[in-house]
């Protein structure tokens, strides 16, 4: 029995889609400039003291636990079980999930050679926040594979708003943690956002071309 | 009343000074306020308001020492997560304790090769023109990755400090030396004027070398800071041509036999006109101490194809090192002649047969080196340091770049 394929993008969608990446791409890299230059350090020291006199014992935990779902421990495995649950009747989606997150992970680090500027806590390699970035990744291709494989729209408006009030919450964490400015937050979540929609787009491309119109093609290049 | 330690968590600090990590809280706060200022703080010159180190800001940041960040390098950032609650001072509060604290490069070769790879990329898309933000990356890199005392240092230069004072520098020397050098020639001055002419720019290079040098030593100094306090350099331009001309003619006309005097007195200069927020650093060294080493490897430079020049080179080292001071703390260093040869001769031949590709894994390698056999004794005593920081123009170093001369200040 053929399952059904996931779903593919419209050509307006994916029009709409790029132009998305294009702009966060575009403020990433303007945010790069500004921070390179330290034109906004005083507003992004304000906000630091807003959310430095926030800290209090009781929150230092639940911060903590909350960064930590934007690193690679919590994002990768994330990614592998989601494509091992996908595996058996999409495969080509689950393996390109999991290539989308290696590849997030690797981006996120890459960019950070952008701006050499330190932290609120003097270590290096501030811009952008990589925890930022990873949650931004992984939220949009979420919602991109609950859109392709046909949830609800009300469960997909769920997990949109769970995952925006998610990726709020690591960005907040990390200026609380004293760990980010705020512009590093910024440039981690429009970096994340544009390696996601590009993602997006890539994976619609490879998903769009049946798996049998490929295998053919190879056959033919090889025949020929 | 008793509060915790901002850096180390510390429950209870009675006085300003934490018990554990020996930190003095007040100073601190200040300072770690002060370097988040980031370049902003370079406007600051002479003592500011507030400055004293036990005016702590109204509204300090508590600075978080636990958040300290796992993810330090762009090729590291999926290590273990710092255990919560673990003191990010624990190994320099022990260090500390022991009365011995190490420099620690944390960098490493492959990230200062993506950061040379995107230099030389947007360096060959802007014509040159970003070189000098290039070199600012790189010096913001290796600062930020030296750590003291669970602290980074910081680098506060931007590149546009450096292409200012590389057009200084073009149209105060270069383009004068390049007239006296090209319009004798081209107008076919008399042999005469064009021998005095060559004099003429001998001397001033000679006169303009020094003040190259230290204008780059005022320059890098102003623009580092440790905990938010900058570093200066006070010395007089004047003072250092003075020594640098008798120094330079003493040593041509002794055969080079003036030279371990000569290079004493120019690290003398360098050291003890070197500042720390409003604590001086001093040097008590002597050229006669060097003059013996010195003879010992003329005597063997030939028989040894030139090696014993490594043997001397590492005395000279341990030498001005330890001959240096910053209030009661003493710096010491320990390199030997055999693995500063092999370090410099290896990293030349990586450099080479790489054609340059190995250039940053030889200077996390080098810098790794001498912070290895380097180490500071005694209590450091920050407690009378206050921010006191210089203004000071990149023209030296736009002269140093234009005479293609990094110098090692």
């Amino acid at each position: 029995m053929s399952l059904p394929q996931p779903r593919a993008l419209s050509a307006g969608q994916r029009r709409y889609l790029l132009a998305l990446a294009l702009a966060a791409a575009v403020v990433f890299f303007v945010i790069a400039l500004l921070v390179q230059l330290g034109v906004a350090i005083e507003a992004e020291w304000r906000v630091q003291r807003v959310a430095q006199a926030a800290r209090a014992g009781a929150l230092e935990t639940p911060m903590r636990i909350i960064s930590l779902l934007g690193t690679g421990w919590v994002l990768l495995p994330a990614a592998v079980l989601g494509g091992v649950v996908l595996l058996p009747r999409h495969a080509a989606l689950a393996l390109s999930l999991v290539a989308a997150g290696v590849g997030a992970a690797g981006a996120g680090n890459l960019t950070k050679l952008l701006a050499i500027r330190q932290r609120p806590n003097t270590v290096l390699w501030a811009y952008p926040s990589t925890h930022t970035f990873g949650i931004a990744v992984f939220v949009v291709l979420l919602l991109y594979v609950l859109w392709a494989l046909g949830a609800p729209p009300g469960r997909r408006a769920l997990v949109l708003a769970a995952g925006a009030v998610l990726t709020v919450a690591v960005g907040a964490s990390r200026l609380y943690l004293n760990a980010h400015w705020i512009g590093d937050v910024l440039g981690g979540f429009t970096g994340g956002l544009a390696f996601a929609l590009a993602a997006v787009l890539v994976l619609d491309r490879r998903l769009r071309v049946p798996a049998a119109a490929r295998g053919e093609a190879r056959l033919g290049a090889v025949a020929g | 009343m008793a509060e915790a330690c901002p850096r180390c968590g510390y429950p209870a600090v009675a006085d300003d000074k934490c018990p554990q990590c020996h930190v003095v809280v007040s100073l601190y706060q200040a300072s770690l306020e002060k370097l988040r200022r980031g370049p902003g703080g370079s406007r600051t010159t002479g003592s500011p308001a507030g400055a004293s180190p036990a005016a702590a800001p109204e509204e300090s940041i508590p600075p978080a020492p636990d958040a300290a960040e796992p993810a330090s390098t762009p090729f590291g950032a999926f290590r273990a997560p710092a255990r919560p609650g673990a003191p990010a001072a624990a190994a320099p509060a022990a260090s500390a304790s022991a009365g011995m604290r190490k420099l620690r490069f944390h960098g490493s070769a492959m990230g200062l090769f993506g950061i040379q790879a995107i230099n030389a990329l947007l360096t060959l898309l802007t014509l040159g023109v970003f070189y000098f933000w290039a070199k600012t990356r790189v010096r913001r890199y290796v600062m930020g990755e030296t750590e003291l005392e669970g602290d980074r240092f910081a680098y506060h230069g931007t590149g546009r400090e450096l292409l200012v004072g590389f057009a200084k520098g073009v149209a105060v020397f270069f383009i004068p030396t390049a007239l006296l050098t090209i319009l004798p020639e081209l107008y076919q001055a008399p042999a005469e004027v064009r021998s005095s002419l060559r004099s003429l720019l001998w001397l001033v290079g000679l006169l303009v070398v020094p003040v190259a040098m230290v204008g780059a030593r005022r320059y890098r100094l102003s623009r580092m800071s440790w905990r938010g306090i900058r570093f200066s350099f006070r010395g007089s331009a004047r003072q250092f041509v003075g020594i640098f001309v008798v120094g330079t003619i003493l040593t041509s006309l002794t055969l080079g036999l003036y030279y371990p005097v000569f290079v004493t007195q120019r690290q003398a200069f360098m050291v003890s006109h070197a500042y720390f927020g409003s604590r001086k650093f001093d040097f008590d060294g002597r050229g006669r101490d060097l003059m013996k080493p010195f003879l010992v490897m003329i005597l063997l430079f030939l028989p040894t194809l030139g090696l014993s020049w490594f043997w001397f080179a590492a005395r000279r080292q341990r030498y001005f090192t330890e001959r240096t001071r910053f209030g009661a703390t003493r710096v010491r260093c320990t390199i030997a002649g055999g693995p500063l040869a092999w370090l410099t001769i290896s990293n030349v031949l990586a450099i080479v047969l790489s054609l340059g590709l190995l250039w940053p894994w030889t200077v996390v390698r080098s810098l790794e080196f001498t912070l290895r056999y380097t180490s500071l004794h005694g209590p450091l005593e920050l407690e009378g340091i206050h921010q006191d920081a210089r203004a000071a123009s990149a023209m030296g170093e736009g002269l140093a770049g234009l005479l293609d001369a990094d110098f090692g200040v």
